[in-house]
């Protein structure tokens, strides 16, 4: 005890020094990246759907009128306010870095929107743009479907080859080539989703399976090819995430606690059973392979954005132009868990579990220049109100900010606290992650 | 101190010469390696593994257990592959020292090796393209060629 303390109180003086030496940050943000996931939505599945799957009905989402949504998959409104909020918090920030004016007309000009081709995602960039620039129309840019965006779909939009067989091995690989064997790792998650599915005390012996309705804890997990947006067919793992996916939503929709998992759920119980769908999202997306195929393009734009951004010059493959400051891309958690996973980011922040990407949160990064070398850093972040500041819609301000977790990136940040990377190291490790033929020069 | 000299990423041999950094002898069939569950993380975590056995969570290192590396040769084409499992007794085969044997054996999973791995069931990698793979995650400051 007494070595240790002695050792704890060396290690102690020998840092003072050091912190004491940190020098103090005399960059200036150049451009941000805003890359985020959509507003909180109605359930992927409708109530008819997933009433297969509960012994009791699945709650509806009101819109403004008070009258339940009948789309599955869109914003609502407490979502879009939520969104707005981030945007409004962006504003407040960027403002602060001096890459925002007040003046909102001639500051949409500086301003690249992107959004995936779905409607919850153009709505979602909608609602961020009036946060971010209240005065202003932004320019949205989006495909119109049936055309796939290649940034955020690039395998159905034709731009990166997906060998099926090679994603199947690649997750059977992680998995010892039995899928099956996670549902003793995941033994506590299985039991509490299907107590909650069929209304029983979590600690009660479990009864039967009600008549007429499919246990989705008890369907195997089973690995096969999938298709262009979910790429290996997880069986059962597919059933439990589609039950589960509303029930993050109807917390920080902020719908009656009475209605959350119909009252038998919290925002940390919410958390335990999704780690059951952050698994899913983690082998489709972050198992190496299919983040080098699904996310090498839009990696090859972020960093091909942030050069151009640096040399002043346009830059074949980055997004808008040289002059560009804010570029905000929008899109879904898959696209954010794939590029964390193709980079191998983390982040934790309250409230959530590790590597979640959270409704309306975003992956920040941030292109500043020395002031007094000249050099060029890239500053990442993962931003995202927590569950209860989406539930009560709180008001953001720099001093009552989202939660915000400084994320290192392997084999390029610094040991200081908000972890910088110099840009050049960054494009050497992009260049060695980014697979050249999963991506397009196309800007 | 040591007999040091530069990390060489391609990992050339010269013919007739023993390899620099490597463990037993050219005729050495078995190397076996015990140390503890903080080295067979950082291995798995530096070429991005992941396993799977029944009764354990994801990525972990029973008592016992071990990573498997085989160096295979095919008879067709001469081609060196590496097939990589990681094994381990389960929890109630510890417990019950429960007899091993060919049809009674510890649990065992195929591990695929990122960037390297083919699709086939053992997840075969073929050697040079291990040694690619091991050149770009390897650290030369942090390795030395002692035998």
């Amino acid at each position: 005890m007494t070595n240790h303390f002695f050792r704890f109180a060396a290690l102690a003086l020998a840092c003072g020094p050091f912190l004491a030496a940190q020098p103090s940050d005399d960059t200036l943000l150049k451009q941000v990246i805003i890359f985020g996931r959509h507003a909180v939505r109605t359930p992927a599945s409708t109530n008819a759907a997933l009433f297969n799957f509960s012994v009791q009905q699945f709650p509806n989402f009101l819109d403004a009128s008070g009258v339940p949504i009948t789309g599955t998959s869109v914003i609502t409104p407490n979502g879009a306010t939520d969104e707005t909020l981030l945007g409004g918090y962006f504003r407040l920030w960027l403002t602060q870095e001096g890459i925002l004016t007040g003046n909102d007309t001639a500051d949409a000009n500086f301003v690249y929107l992107r959004a995936d081709d779905l409607p919850l995602i153009t709505d979602t960039a909608q609602a961020f743009a009036v946060g971010l620039l209240p005065a202003a129309t932004v320019t949205l840019n989006a495909y119109t479907p049936p055309a796939n965006d290649p940034l955020f779909v690039p395998v159905a939009a034709g731009v990166a080859l997906l060998d099926y067989d090679m994603a199947v091995a690649a997750v059977n690989g992680r998995l010892g080539g039995n899928p099956q064997s996670l549902t003793s790792a995941y033994a506590a998650e299985l039991a509490l989703t299907r107590s909650v599915l069929f209304s029983y005390s979590a600690g009660q012996t479990p009864p039967p399976t009600p008549s007429g309705k499919v246990d989705v804890t008890a369907v195997p997990i089973t690995i096969a090819a999938g298709n262009n947006t979910l790429p290996v067919s997880l069986g059962g793992l597919a059933d439990v995430a589609e039950a589960i996916d509303p029930f993050v939503m109807e917390y920080t929709d902020g719908l009656p606690l009475a209605e959350v998992g119909w009252g038998q759920l919290t925002a940390g119980s919410i958390g335990q059973i999704f780690r059951l769908y952050d698994l899913l999202l983690n082998l489709e997306y972050r198992t190496t392979y299919l983040a080098r195929v699904q996310s090498s393009n839009l990696a090859s734009h972020i960093v091909r954005s942030l050069v151009q951004g640096a040399i002043g010059n346009p830059m074949p493959g980055a997004l808008a132009t040289p002059s560009t400051k804010v570029i905000a891309l929008i899109a879904a958690n898959t696209n954010i868990v794939g590029l964390a996973g193709l980079f191998h980011l983390d982040w934790l922040m309250p409230s959530y579990q590790p590597d979640v990407a959270a409704p309306s949160g975003a992956l920040v990064f941030e292109l500043r220049q020395s002031q007094s070398t000249g050099e060029y850093i890239v500053r990442t972040s993962y931003v995202a109100q927590t569950m209860d500041q989406l539930r009560n819609q709180t008001a953001l301000t720099l001093d009552q900010p989202p939660a915000i977790a400084p994320v290192f990136i392997p084999g390029c940040s610094g040991a200081n606290a908000t972890f910088d990377c110099p840009l050049g190291k960054f494009v050497g490790v992009a260049s060695q992650l980014i697979d050249p033929h999963s991506a397009d020069l196309v800007n | 101190m040591w007999p040091r000299t530069s990390f060489d990423p391609s990992f050339r041999q010269p013919p007739g010469e023993v390899m620099t950094g490597a463990l037993g002898t050219p005729s050495t069939k078995a190397v076996v390696l015990i140390a503890s569950d903080v080295n067979l993380c950082g291995l798995a975590g530096l070429f991005q593994l992941d396993w799977l056995l029944p009764g354990y969570q994801p990525d972990f290192c029973g008592p016992g257990g071990a990573l498997v590396l085989q160096l295979r040769q095919s008879q067709t084409t001469g081609e060196y592959v590496v097939r990589a499992s990681y094994i381990a007794q389960t929890l109630d085969q510890l417990r019950n020292q429960t007899p091993l044997t060919l049809d009674a054996p510890p649990a065992s999973a195929p591990v695929f090796i990122p960037g390297c791995s083919v699709d086939n069931a053992t997840f075969d990698c073929p050697l040079g393209r291990l040694v690619r793979i091991a050149s770009q995650v390897i650290d030369p400051e942090s390795v030395d060629l002692v035998n």
